[in-house]
C-alpha cells in the first residue's frame, strides 16, 4: 500500500464506515464492508478515489456484502475497544429508537434515493453523487429532492404510528 | 419563467447552481409566492432529512485503523472529511513481520489501540489457480483408475482378486511345484504363466461349449500330476508354470472347472478374443439399426401429425434429398421477416433511464397510464423540428391494435427555435415533444393531456 493509499485511509475511513452504518444498520457489518473496500483500493488504486471508495462499499452492500467479505480477501482488523461514552440509560435508549425510526424510514426509500441521501449526508456534491451512482448531474437534484420529501414522510408516519400505539396503551 | 421544480428548488439550497441561474430564480421567487411556499417547504424537508439522518451515526469510538507502516509517510488527515476531530493517537510501532504468521496483534500494540491490518488471504487469482490444480489431480486420478478397470476388464485381471494380484497361497503350491521352480529364477515364468491362465479361464467361461470342439490342443494331455486338488484354483492356476519350467513330458494333466485341459488356454484365448470383437460388431451393427428404425418411426408419427398443406410444403422439400430422380428440387421462397419493434419505431439504439435522463438533462416524459414497451435513441433528422444533428430520446407504446405510439424528446439548446405550436408538437420546459406513430392523429391529439 503507497502512502496515497494510507492517506485515503485516514481520510475516507471513517466516513465510509458511517456511511455504510447508516445503510446496514450493523457497525461490524460496515467496518468488514469499509475494509474490504480498501482492500480492493490496495489491489486497484483508484483515479478519482472518494466517488470509487463509496461506489465500491455501496456496491458490495447490493451484492451482499457479508459474502463477498467472508469469501473474498480478508483484511484482519487488531483493534482495541475503546471506551463508551458515559451517558445515561434514557438518553442512550431514546438516541437507539429515533435512530431505528430513521433508519427504517430509511429503509422505505429506493435503492438510489437512499444511496444519494447518504452520499450528501458525507459531504459529496451532485457532481460525486452523479459519478458514484452513474446518474445524470441533472437528475440528482430532483432525486434528492424525492428522497428527502419520502424520508421525513416515513419518518412522521412511524411518529404518528408510535403515538397512537402510546395513546391506546395508556388509554387500555 | 415557468414554475420552479422541486429538484432546482433542492439543488438551490444545496448551492448546486450556476450564479447566472440563481439570479434567475431569485427573480422569479420574488414575484411567485407559490414557489416561494414551495421553497420554504423544501427547506424544511431537507433540514429535517439531514437532522434524522445526523441521528444515525456509528457512535463514539470509530476511529481509522492506524497502519503503522506506513503511518510516518501519510501526511496528517484532512479535516473535510473527518466529522470526528481526530483524536490524539500514540506514535505507531513498526508493523510486526509477516513471516511470522502472528494474526495476533502483541500485546504492547493493543494497550496503545493501535489496529492493524494484515493481508493474510489469498487473491482471486491464487484462489482460481489452486482450485484448478485441484481439478487436474482430480482429473489425473480419475483417468489412471479408469484405465486401470478398462485394462482390468480387457485382460481378466481382478485388481486385488484371486488371479495374479493375490498373495500366494504358501500351502497348495508347495504340495506341487518341483525344487526347480522354487528358484528364484523361475518365479517370473511363474508368473506369467499364471496370467495366462487367469485370460484361458476367464475366456472359457464366456466361451459357449461347442467352442471348445474346434480348439485344438498344443500339446498332448499327460498323466495327472500327484496331488492337485481340483477345489483350489490357485492351485491349478500353478500347474501351467510347471508345465513350461518342466519338460515336456511332464505334463501335468490338471484340468480346470469345465474339465477342460488347461494346456489348451492360450488357443482358446485367442479364439476368443476374435469372438468377443465379432460379438461387439453384430451388437454395434444391431444397435445402429434399432436406432435407424427408431427414427423412421418418429418422422413417420411427426408427418401423420402435420396438416395437409405442411405435409405438402415437407415433401417438396424432402423429395429432391432423396434423390430418387435426380431432379434438382426448385429453391422454397422463403418469406420475409417480419420488422423488428426496433426497425418499426426506428430506434437505432435501445437505452434505459438513466441515458434518457442524461440526454435529456432530467427525467424522460411518459405517457401517464400506458406501459412503455421500451425507450430508445432515434435519428434527429427522422423528426420533423427536431435538431438533427441530435439524437431524439424516443419512448414506444403499443396500443390495444398492436400499433406504436411513439414520444420523442429532445432537450432545446440556447438558441435552437422552438417547434411550432401544434397538437402533437409542444415544448414543456425545456424539452421539446412530440407524438407521432402508426395510430391516427385523433387517438394522439387524445394521449397528449396524458404527457407528464
Amino acid at each position: 500500500m503507497s502512502a496515497d493509499l494510507a492517506q485515503l485511509f485516514e481520510q475516507y475511513y471513517a466516513s465510509l464506515v458511517r456511511m455504510l452504518y447508516r445503510r446496514t444498520g450493523d457497525r461490524d457489518r460496515a467496518e468488514d464492508l469499509a475494509q474490504e473496500t480498501f482492500a480492493r483500493a490496495v489491489a486497484a488504486p483508484p483515479n478519482n478515489p472518494r466517488p470509487w471508495l463509496f461506489a465500491v462499499a455501496l456496491n458490495l452492500v447490493r451484492e451482499d456484502g457479508r459474502r463477498a467479505v467472508t469469501r473474498g480477501r480478508r483484511l484482519e482488523l487488531l483493534r482495541a475497544e475503546h471506551d463508551e461514552p458515559a451517558s445515561g440509560p434514557d438518553a442512550e435508549l431514546e438516541r437507539r429508537e429515533d435512530g431505528a425510526r430513521v433508519r427504517a424510514a430509511l429503509a422505505t426509500l429506493n435503492e438510489r434515493d437512499r444511496e444519494a441521501l447518504l452520499l450528501k449526508a458525507e459531504g459529496f456534491d451532485y457532481e460525486e453523487i452523479a459519478a458514484t451512482l452513474g446518474l445524470a448531474k441533472g437528475a440528482i437534484g430532483t432525486t434528492l429532492a424525492r428522497a428527502r420529501r419520502r424520508l421525513v414522510e416515513a419518518y412522521r408516519a412511524q411518529e404518528r404510528g408510535t403515538n397512537q400505539d402510546r395513546g391506546k396503551n395508556v388509554a387500555s | 419563467m415557468s414554475h420552479l421544480d422541486e429538484g432546482t428548488l433542492h439543488a438551490l439550497l444545496d448551492g448546486e447552481l450556476e450564479t447566472t441561474e440563481v439570479a434567475e430564480i431569485q427573480a422569479h421567487l420574488g414575484s411567485c409566492s407559490a414557489c416561494g411556499l414551495r421553497l420554504r417547504e423544501a427547506k424544511e424537508f431537507l433540514g429535517e432529512a439531514d437532522r434524522m439522518i445526523a441521528e444515525v451515526d456509528v457512535g463514539p469510538g470509530l476511529r481509522p485503523p492506524v497502519l503503522p507502516s506506513m503511518a510516518e509517510a501519510a501526511p496528517p488527515p484532512r479535516g473535510e472529511a473527518q466529522v470526528e476531530p481526530p483524536a490524539p493517537r500514540p506514535r505507531p510501532r513498526p508493523r510486526p513481520p509477516l513471516a511470522d504468521k502472528q494474526p495476533v496483534v502483541p500485546p504492547e500494540l493493543r494497550s496503545e489501540q493501535a489496529v492493524i491490518l494484515i493481508p493474510d488471504n489469498e487473491s482471486p487469482a491464487e484462489r482460481r489457480m489452486r482450485r484448478i490444480r485441484w481439478l487436474g489431480w482430480a482429473a489425473m486420478i480419475a483417468v489412471i483408475v479408469g484405465s486401470a478397470t478398462v485394462w482390468a476388464g480387457k485382460f481378466g485381471v481382478h485388481i486385488g482378486g484371486s488371479a495374479g494380484g493375490s498373495a500366494p497361497d504358501t500351502t497348495a503350491p508347495r504340495a506341487v511345484v518341483s525344487p526347480q521352480e522354487t528358484s528364484p529364477a523361475e518365479r517370473p515364468a511363474l508368473t506369467r504363466d499364471t496370467s495366462t491362465l487367469a485370460l484361458a479361464r476367464s475366456s472359457s467361461r464366456r466361451q459357449a461349449a461347442p467352442a471348445d470342439s474346434t480348439v485344438a490342443p498344443r500339446k498332448k494331455p499327460t498323466p495327472a500330476a500327484p496331488a492337485a486338488p481340483e477345489p483350489k484354483p490357485k492351485l491349478a492356476a500353478r500347474a501351467p508354470a510347471r508345465q513350461d519350467s518342466a519338460p515336456p513330458a511332464e505334463s501335468t494333466g490338471t484340468t480346470d472347472s469345465s474339465g477342460r485341459s488347461l494346456s489348451e488356454a492360450p488357443a482358446t484365448d485367442s479364439v476368443a478374443n476374435e469372438d468377443i470383437a465379432d460379438v461387439r460388431a453384430r451388437a454395434a451393427e444391431a444397435l445402429a439399426q434399432l436406432d435407424r428404425e427408431k427414427r423412421r418411426d418418429q418422422a413417420a408419427a411427426a408427418t401423420a401429425a402435420l396438416d395437409a398443406e405442411k405435409r405438402r410444403r415437407a415433401s417438396a422439400v424432402t423429395r429432391p434429398a432423396a434423390g430418387a430422380l435426380g431432379a434438382r428440387a426448385e429453391p422454397v421462397p422463403t418469406p420475409p421477416a417480419p420488422p423488428t419493434l426496433e426497425q418499426r419505431a426506428q430506434v437505432y439504439l435501445r437505452i434505459g433511464l438513466d441515458e434518457a435522463s442524461r440526454q435529456l438533462g432530467g427525467p424522460a416524459h411518459v405517457i401517464e397510464g400506458m406501459s412503455p414497451i421500451f425507450m430508445g435513441l432515434a435519428q434527429g433528422t427522422a423528426v420533423a423540428g427536431a435538431d438533427g444533428t441530435r439524437p431524439v430520446v424516443r419512448v414506444v407504446y403499443q396500443d390495444a391494435q398492436g400499433r406504436l405510439i411513439l414520444l420523442d424528446q429532445q432537450r432545446i439548446r440556447p438558441g435552437q427555435p422552438a417547434p411550432k405550436g401544434s397538437p402533437l408538437a409542444w415544448t414543456q420546459g425545456d424539452i421539446m415533444m412530440w407524438l407521432n406513430g402508426e395510430a391516427n392523429p385523433e387517438v394522439l391529439r387524445t394521449l397528449r393531456p396524458r404527457v407528464r
